[in-house]
């Protein structure tokens, strides 16, 4: 909804109206096993219902006992966002009967979190924002249901209780983002910290990461919140930002019509491409929260908390920041090395094997990306040697291997483990940069594509370069690329103008 | 405390206890006695005290983060109303 | 004298002796069970081939290990029906958990028989504990052996009544608000409710988690001193559950209690009792008095809301744990509703009980939206209120005295069509259950021939101490004779 018509409306209405979102973050935790049981958080792949035992299965008598590791991640979390941790704290039950809820209640915090307060950095069209963090808390996931068709529609429910008792955070942020993009960015930023912080996978397609919004207009200047309306299930950042633009959209038409909002819940339709309303409950809610007596507080020991601080990695905007003043990197480049901390780490470690970083930088975040991709691997799990590839870089940053043999040999070296500076020199590859058989090649090439030539005299720039594609074609891609480029264009020029 | 039959049927709604019509009047009747007899709570000077969150022992015990055993799937179903193949299955949600 | 009727501590003599064996106790328990049981209704369960196998292990056992074997190991016991047992059908006494057959065992159950004793069985008790007369068992009401006609008490009636009656030698039971120490009283056997968090909940299938304690119903204090010290210990599966050590029980059974101060509640004698349990409390003091203790008036003044707050609390926790009751995963369920949410009421409706029914009602009632701090959160505070009540009386005092139960046992159905009746049989055990503190009840005499209990509380953690009192008492006393129906010649 960013273009045409539709993109116009929502510039209209964001010039008229301001968006006051709040995001409600889940994230699986990355234990081992489950919250309050010892069966496995990672049930991916697993048959249905064979990761259960009496305790997540809710069987009478099965008791719940609390994962250390959980509350511990939580910690950490709570203090990347500078949130504050009460030395007292809780679980609670919130209460209701749904057929992926075992025991007819969750186990999750009420009024004593573990985390309060807090703030998220985030950037936002080159502009550094923060939003508040109203507390982070922790809770167990709840089974899935399946159904064929519609939810509504459906003759029956299948249950599979694998995912039940997972140890899911809570992040919850106060409505301080004020536009589908700057609930976009938080949550991208949200979402980085937690991988940095190896707590969250940060996989929204999986599920393991999930997103609800609040979302309410108001004129600008005003103080006071309009009615909300809650958006749940938005599980990319694409159609996170999507809903939320409907969404003000949606809303701002209902104002300016005159019409009266009430609170409503609602969810994300693709093949609408639309927010829908999802069906409300019977009762109103009444969740019957009380202390859960099965699991005595929790007292966070100052001690441990600050052991937990103490151990806390460098986070991502700190890293870019000291990427870029340590490396002259540009802001973009900085941003992009830090994305996640494997990439990042991989970065310092080329550079410290010997690679020089502006050239490291911009190999890694565009070729090497690519190979990667085409290769099915991520950057930490390439299997290149870093003492290799930093001296093929290294040969790279002195134009002694052209840009294209060394990719060349890269996708080799992916392929087959092969060292790719031994494969630069095996087969003769090193950058050709005789001035004299440079300017022979670039002369065949003149007379071999007379129509080219023409064509660039003539004012097309383009032409070129098929020229220079009929010389590295003709080196095998041995010749420096920039050196014909300013060889054709001085031979040409000459010739034509004398 | 009066309690009315529409309260009644709410709670019995949040309980899932699914009560009749004829059963109404008479939980009404009788939660009223209970609560009547309950109120006398309210007769307690509790201003300044916290709630019991637990008796016993302090401390937090916690499991270490360690995977145990789960059950098989035979055993995790056998008592379930409904199946399909490894699934539960459940009547629908409407 | 059928060994069943004599102490678990002489039949674990007699089998180290070889004066008896395992499979002997526990044929004679099978015996008797068939013999009276029809009478009295204590089992819903007999698992006889289990037992005997048990039995023969026990036997080996002993006869490898003599005296090192536990004090328990072939001994006959009885299990309430709120004890999860791997592979034995457990219904909590409640009809929507028929054909439950958990896949665990309760850790209480799990040290008693590692420990060599035999479980021949499962007693009735009323529906997920609730009651205190073993009127709401959904199966069958359970019998007082001292007369038929009579409630056993509850909710582990059958426990007691099992124990009374000499069917078995031990039992276990579960106390929340009472459920140990009632029907030991009313029935005439000793009930030992230990410290919260002494005993493993893992298992047990809840009724208010924060009050629920498996302890021993025994004929003698020694006897349950013997079980409780089996089953105590710190348990990693339940997080309640405390990481103290277990003070020995056994050493200080004989230290007596001259010297000690032992308190009486003014509010527990000023109210409404049976004029028999006034008399029989009262000697029971002097007797304790004639044993070098100093007996003293102390003011519990809190206790008059402890049966109220009582009445919220476990109400409430119960309308939270028995939701997982859905029909889905187990029990009969309605597999053919229509819908989802018809499932779970017809299941949940066919299911409870009409004292269950109301106890959700009650529970839900008093955590729902605007009456949660009225109701659960005050008498959460009115709970530290009692609980600062004992404290400031065990700074003195060494152990609370009390009567158990205001009355003796009473005609079956005379209460079942009055809850508040029902809840008043509560009143004297209730507020150490609120405490956490451990409390026994044990034989104290005859009021018109039916038994009367003498209750005996001390601070949290001091199981051994409260048993050492008891001790000293029944050793004046005597030991209570077991009811006519138990001397009865059995086939």
């Amino acid at each position: 909804m960013t273009q045409g018509s539709s993109g116009r409306r929502l510039a209209e209405v964001l010039s008229q109206w301001e968006p006051v979102i709040g995001l409600e973050v889940h994230a699986q935790l990355l234990t081992r096993s489950k919250m309050f049981c010892g069966c496995r958080a990672d049930y991916a792949g697993l048959p249905p219902n064979s990761n259960t035992c009496p305790t997540c299965l809710g069987l009478p008598g099965a008791l719940p006992v609390a994962n250390a590791a959980a509350i511990r991640m939580t910690v950490r979390t709570g203090l990347a966002l500078q949130s504050r941790i009460p030395e007292h704290s809780k679980f609670d039950r919130k209460n209701y009967f749904y057929p992926d809820l075992p025991k007819g209640y969750q186990i999750s915090q009420y009024d004593l979190p573990l985390c309060v307060g807090g703030w998220l950095e985030f950037d936002v069209g080159g502009t550094e924002r923060a939003a508040r963090i109203t507390r982070v808390h922790l809770e167990e996931d709840a089974g899935k249901l399946l159904h064929a068709g519609e939810i509504q529609r459906a003759g029956f429910s299948l249950v599979d209780l694998n995912r039940a008792g997972v140890p899911l955070m809570e992040v919850v942020g106060e409505p301080d983002l004020r536009s589908p993009a700057e609930a976009r960015a938080y949550l991208v930023a949200l979402r980085q910290l937690l991988v940095y912080l190896g707590v969250n996978d940060g996989n929204m397609e999986e599920g393991s990461l999930r997103c609800d919004a609040n979302i309410s207009l108001r004129r600008p200047g005003e103080e006071s919140l309009g009615v909300r309306a809650e958006v749940k299930n938005l599980n990319s950042f694409r159609i996170l930002q999507r809903a939320l633009e409907h969404e003000v959209v949606r809303q701002a038409a209902l104002l300016e019509s005159g019409a009266t909002l009430t609170p409503e819940t609602r969810g994300w339709s693709e093949a609408e491409a639309a927010t829908v309303p999802q069906r409300g409950k019977e009762e109103a809610e009444d969740y019957r929260y009380f202390p859960d007596p099965d699991l005595p507080p929790i007292r966070c020991d100052p001690d441990e908390v600050a052991a937990i601080r103490s151990e806390l990695p460098e986070l991502p905007r700190a890293r870019a920041l000291r990427l870029r003043q340590q490396h002259n990197l540009s802001f973009d480049e900085a941003r992009g090395l830090t994305e996640r901390p494997g990439e990042a780490d991989h970065f310092e470690q080329l550079v410290a094997a010997g690679a020089p970083p502006a050239t490291a930088a911009a190999w890694q975040l565009n070729e090497l990306a690519g190979l990667c991709q085409r290769a099915h691997r991520s950057i930490e799990t390439s299997g290149l040697d870093l003492g290799q590839l930093a001296r093929l870089l290294l040969l790279v940053q002195r134009r002694e291997v052209s840009a294209a043999t060394a990719k060349t040999v890269l996708a080799q070296a992916l392929e087959t483990g092969a060292d790719p500076v031994g494969l630069v020199e095996a087969g003769g590859l090193r950058q050709l940069s005789d001035e004299g058989e440079l300017t022979d090649r670039v002369d065949q090439a003149i007379a071999a594509r007379p129509q080219a030539a023409r064509d660039f005299l003539a004012g097309n720039d383009r032409a070129l370069s098929a020229l220079v594609g009929h010389v590295m074609a003709a080196t095998r891609g041995r010749a420096d690329a920039r050196r014909v480029d300013e060889l054709l264009r001085e031979r040409l020029t000459r010739e034509g103008g004398g | 405390m009066p309690i009315d039959g529409g309260t009644v049927r709410h709670v019995s709604g949040l309980a899932r206890l699914g009560l009749e019509d004829a059963e109404v009047d008479r939980a009404a009747e009788q939660l009223a006695v209970i609560l009547d007899a309950v109120d006398h709570l309210q007769a307690a000077d509790i201003r300044g005290l916290d709630p019991t969150l637990r008796v016993g022992d302090p401390g937090t015990p916690c499991r270490a983060d360690q995977v145990e055993p789960s059950l098989p799937v035979e055993r995790a179903l056998a008592g379930a109303s409904g199946r399909e193949a490894n699934l539960l299955r459940v009547a629908a949600i409407q | 004298m059928s060994w069943l009727l004599r102490s678990l501590a002489d039949q674990a003599r007699g089998l180290r002796r070889g004066e008896v064996t395992s499979a002997r106790l526990v044929e004679e328990a099978l015996a008797r069970i068939a013999a009276l049981d029809p009478r009295i209704g204590a089992f819903v369960r007999i698992t006889a081939t289990q037992a005997r196998a048990a039995a023969e292990a026990a036997d080996r056992r002993l006869a490898a290990e003599g005296d090192g074997a536990p004090p328990v190991c072939g001994i006959p016991v009885g299990l309430k029906d709120v004890l999860c047992v791997e592979g034995v059908e457990t219904c909590a006494g409640s009809r929507i958990l028929q054909g439950f057959v958990p896949p665990y065992t309760a850790t209480a159950v799990a040290r008693l028989t590692a420990a060599g004793a035999v479980a021949v069985g499962t007693c009735n008790c009323d529906e997920f504990a609730m009651g205190s007369s073993t009127e709401n068992s959904a199966y069958q009401i359970t019998r007082n052996p001292h007369q038929l006609g009579r409630v056993p008490g509850g909710s582990s009636g059958g426990s007691a009544a099992a124990v009374a009656a000499g069917l078995v030698t031990a039992s276990l039971g579960t106390d929340t608000g009472g459920s140990i120490r009632q029907p030991a009283a009313l029935c005439g056997v000793v009930g030992f409710k230990p410290t919260y968090g002494r005993v493993s909940r893992f298992g047990v299938i809840a009724f208010a988690s924060s009050l629920d304690q498996v302890g021993p119903l025994t004929r003698t204090v020694e006897d349950a001193a013997l079980v409780y010290s089996t089953i105590a210990g710190h348990d990693p599966l339940d997080a309640t559950s405390s990481r103290r050590p277990v003070d020995d029980p056994i050493a200080e059974l004989a230290l007596g209690v001259e010297g000690m101060r032992l308190g009486v509640p003014a509010e527990y004698v000023d109210g409404d009792l049976d004029p028999g349990v006034r008399r029989e409390f009262e000697a029971a003091c002097g007797r304790l008095a004639a044993l070098g203790a100093r007996i003293e008036t102390v003011s519990l003044p809190s206790t008059r809301f402890a049966l109220a707050a009582y009445y919220v609390i476990a109400p409430a926790e119960a309308s939270s744990n028995l939701a997982r009751m859905d029909g889905l995963r187990f029990g009969p369920g309605a597999p053919t509703a229509p819908s989802l949410r018809a499932a779970y009421e017809q299941a949940r409706h066919a299911g409870f009980g009409p004292e269950v029914r109301r106890r959700i009602m009650l529970g839900t009632y008093a955590l729902s939206s605007g009456y949660y701090d009225a109701y659960y959160r005050r008498a959460q505070q009115v709970r530290t209120l009692v609980a600062q009540d004992f404290g400031r009386v065990f700074e003195r005092i060494d152990a609370i005295l009390a009567p158990t139960s205001p009355t003796p046992a009473f005609p079956l159905g005379s209460r079942t069509e009055d809850p508040l009746a029902m809840y008043q049989s509560d009143v004297l055990t209730v507020p150490f259950s609120l405490a956490g503190v451990p409390a026994v009840s044990l034989p104290a005499g005859l009021s018109e021939g039916l038994p009367v209990g003498l209750q005996i509380a001390t601070p949290a953690f001091q199981d051994a101490r409260c048993l050492r009192v008891a001790a000293a008492f029944e050793r004046a006393a005597g030991v209570a004779a077991p009811p006519a129906l138990a001397r009865e010649p059995v086939g």
